[in-house]
């Protein structure tokens, strides 16, 4: 294990780490304000696939992640309508609309591209190197020859850290999620936080679609996401609803995965099912031996009536 | 009663996501298609209706996206009214093949080998039916007990791979070339054995880097895989994984690494159609649509092993990249193959 190796792996691990970090950073604050982001999934094929649309239709990159990112929040909208509004189970609410948000993003995909033509291609995000720091042996290469994508992740997570935890707004956020009653009585609108909360979610879930896309593959392909919303649901209870721990997590999923592939290129006796499973396996035992005394937002999943008592 | 209610309701949701993490809205799209087809198709009665099951999305530019294109072959041969359902895992064919057969469909194929146990069960149901596997037959089930409804077209996708083997090992400076592959069946392993095997043939100490990602669908994941195989020196890659490959092939381009394509050119779905040394062609469209006639002819059934002799399996021509001398060796090769001389037997084992 020299250091070559390890730069290489965990500068793997931070690449596939980035969809895995918005995804959880925007379902930290939507958890912590009571809202269960299973429909990440589903935002994040929103995302991949507008962003893919608007980057390859206007040439312009930035436009891609706009759009991508607001796609993910339109398509959050829908899910809050039935989620916050009309009360519904929020894990079945969640779990139809990954399967239409797939089937949606199919449908659009063949129209537009149609079945046959070889996909085009989009100029991805290319690495920048941050002056001075990228010198440093493993870490410089890691954390600092990254695309912007990766970068704004990073800032992404600590701001929302600092919002939830030191602004009036992320308190109020966290009483919606803790105590409605007691923060409706105060004159919070928890309904609506609970919707911008939400929306907050779906926005980064729609920058994870854009950074599969933008920075990783350079086209469309149908559930791109490939399971990846429901690790960051695992990530955001392994973090504890901190988005900056979320952010470590993110990366350590993705260093694992990274790991598994190595190991694999290695060739061993193991079979290459263990491997494969690897990475969700840690995140179990992690889960199991750090999981111990976790308490989730005290309201989670649970729909507010204004009426109720 | 309320908690049973939603406990009931999610469980039919924690299925419906299993079968529907990956399917599409396909289904339902193909069956209004369907629709539509047998309306106007009414005023003048379809000859035969034909069903195709595939495991994946005909959008992957590879395997599930030939066979689309071989029941679009027969749907311009004549009055033949068809239909298809994507992602199908091997644990729910059965039910499919079932309906198919319900819905009045002649011939309803099973785009893979993991599909035959399921069609043997369902082919003794209705006799009247034909059934077509891509692949080889279930191999517990002696060849003489399988149903004679059944068409098993063990077409030998090995032997590209071997000869893609056999150019990787003529192409490679470093020593190193890899194999990504999506995931568990015969297919595919006997896929990543031939390759080995055609390495081996050349130089023997070739090493052969493999990875299975366990999925066809994770574009992303197929790039890391690749970029960590070309970090650890690989310079030439097979990938037969579909949209992972796609991902695979992203990577090559990125890192100017040789490569392959897989079921069809594929040199034409990135920058550098140089990098692409050749590609893996499987005739998916002739071998589906062939069948319309030996089922017309009245004697269907049984198993066949189409391959680079009969040009169902074939290589495309030799990109830029590839030296004279290299392509001359290789067509030699190939020709031993078809000639008999080499025989690449399909192996099955895991590791």
């Amino acid at each position: 294990m020299n250091a070559g190796f390890l730069t290489a792996l965990f500068a793997s691990g931070m690449r596939q780490g980035v969809p895995l970090i918005y995804g959880s950073v925007g379902d930290c604050v939507s958890e912590k304000a009571g809202v269960v982001g299973i429909c990440i999934e589903g935002e994040i094929i929103f995302g991949a696939f507008f962003s893919y649309l608007f980057a390859l239709r206007s040439g312009n990159l930035w436009l891609g992640v706009l759009m991508g990112a607001i796609a993910g929040m339109i398509s959050s909208l829908m899910v809050a309508a039935w989620s916050i509004y009309f009360k519904q189970d929020q894990s079945i609410i969640g779990i139809m609309f990954n399967i239409f948000a797939a089937g949606f993003t199919n449908f659009l995909n063949r129209k537009i591209f149609g079945v046959s033509i070889a996909s085009e291609k989009i100029e991805t995000f290319k690495p920048i190197k941050i002056p001075g720091l990228s010198e440093i042996p493993i870490i410089g290469e890691v954390f600092f020859n990254q695309d912007i994508l990766t970068y704004l992740s990073i800032v992404l997570a600590v701001i929302t850290l600092l919002v939830m935890k030191k602004t009036k707004l992320g308190l109020q956020m966290l009483a919606v999620g803790e105590n409605p009653k007691a923060a409706q009585a105060s004159g919070v609108q928890v309904q609506r936080y609970r919707l911008i909360a939400y929306m907050f979610c779906g926005f980064t879930a729609g920058l994870a679609g854009a950074s599969l896309t933008l920075s990783t593959v350079g086209s469309f392909t149908e559930v791109i996401s490939a399971g990846r919303g429901f690790i960051c649901l695992a990530i955001v209870i392994l973090a504890r609803w901190n988005p900056v721990v979320a952010c470590i997590a993110g990366f350590g999923f993705g260093s694992i995965q990274a790991l598994q592939l190595r190991l694999q290129i290695m060739g061993s006796v193991v079979p290459h099912q263990f491997f494969i499973a690897l990475p969700y396996l840690i995140t179990l035992v992690v889960l199991i031996v750090a999981g111990h005394n976790i308490r989730a937002p005290k309201e989670l999943g649970v729909p507010f009536d204004k009426e109720s008592r | 009663m309320k908690k049973v209610v939603a406990l009931l309701l999610s469980a039919v949701m924690a299925i419906g996501m299993m079968a529907g993490c990956g399917t599409t809205e396909a289904p339902v799209e193909s069956s209004v298609a369907s629709v539509v087809e047998s309306v106007e198709s009414e005023a003048a009665e379809a000859e035969m209706k034909i069903a195709v099951i595939l495991p994946g999305s005909i959008t992957d530019e590879s395997w599930n996206h030939t066979a689309y294109v071989g029941l679009q072959a027969i749907e311009a041969m004549g009055n033949y009214e068809t239909a298809y359902t994507e992602n199908i895992t091997a644990d729910q064919a059965e039910e499919y093949f079932r309906n198919y057969c319900e819905s009045g469909y002649d011939f309803v194929l099973g785009h893979g080998a993991q599909y035959g146990d399921a069609c043997c069960v369902v082919a003794e149901e209705y006799p009247e039916v034909n059934f077509f596997i891509t692949g080889n037959a279930p191999a517990d089930i002696p060849e003489e007990e399988l149903p004679t409804n059944i068409m098993f077209s063990d077409y030998r996708e090995c032997e590209g791979a071997y000869v893609c083997g056999v150019v990787a090992a003529l192409m490679t400076e470093s020593g190193k070339v890899g194999y990504v592959g999506g995931g568990n069946n015969t297919t595919q392993q006997s896929d990543k054995n031939a390759f080995i095997e055609g390495v081996a043939s050349i130089d023997p100490a070739i090493e052969v880097k493999t990875v299975i990602t366990g999925t066809f669908d994770d574009t992303a994941l197929g790039k890391e895989t690749a970029i960590a195989m070309i970090e650890e020196g690989v310079d030439v890659i097979l990938q037969t994984c579909d949209h992972t490959g796609l991902g695979v092939l992203e990577a090559c381009n990125e890192k100017d690494v040789f490569c392959f394509g897989y079921t069809t050119d594929q040199s034409t779905l990135i920058e550098k159609p140089e990098l692409v040394l050749t590609s893996m062609l499987i005739d998916i469209p002739f071998m589906i649509s062939s069948q319309i006639d030996l089922i017309k002819a009245g004697n269907y059934g049984g198993v066949t092993f189409p391959g680079l002799h009969d040009g169902v399996v074939s290589m495309s021509a030799f990109s830029a990249s590839v030296p004279a001398e290299v392509a001359e060796q290789v067509n030699a090769i190939v020709d031993q193959i078809k000639a008999g001389e080499i025989v690449i037997t399909p192996n099955y084992s895991e590791n």
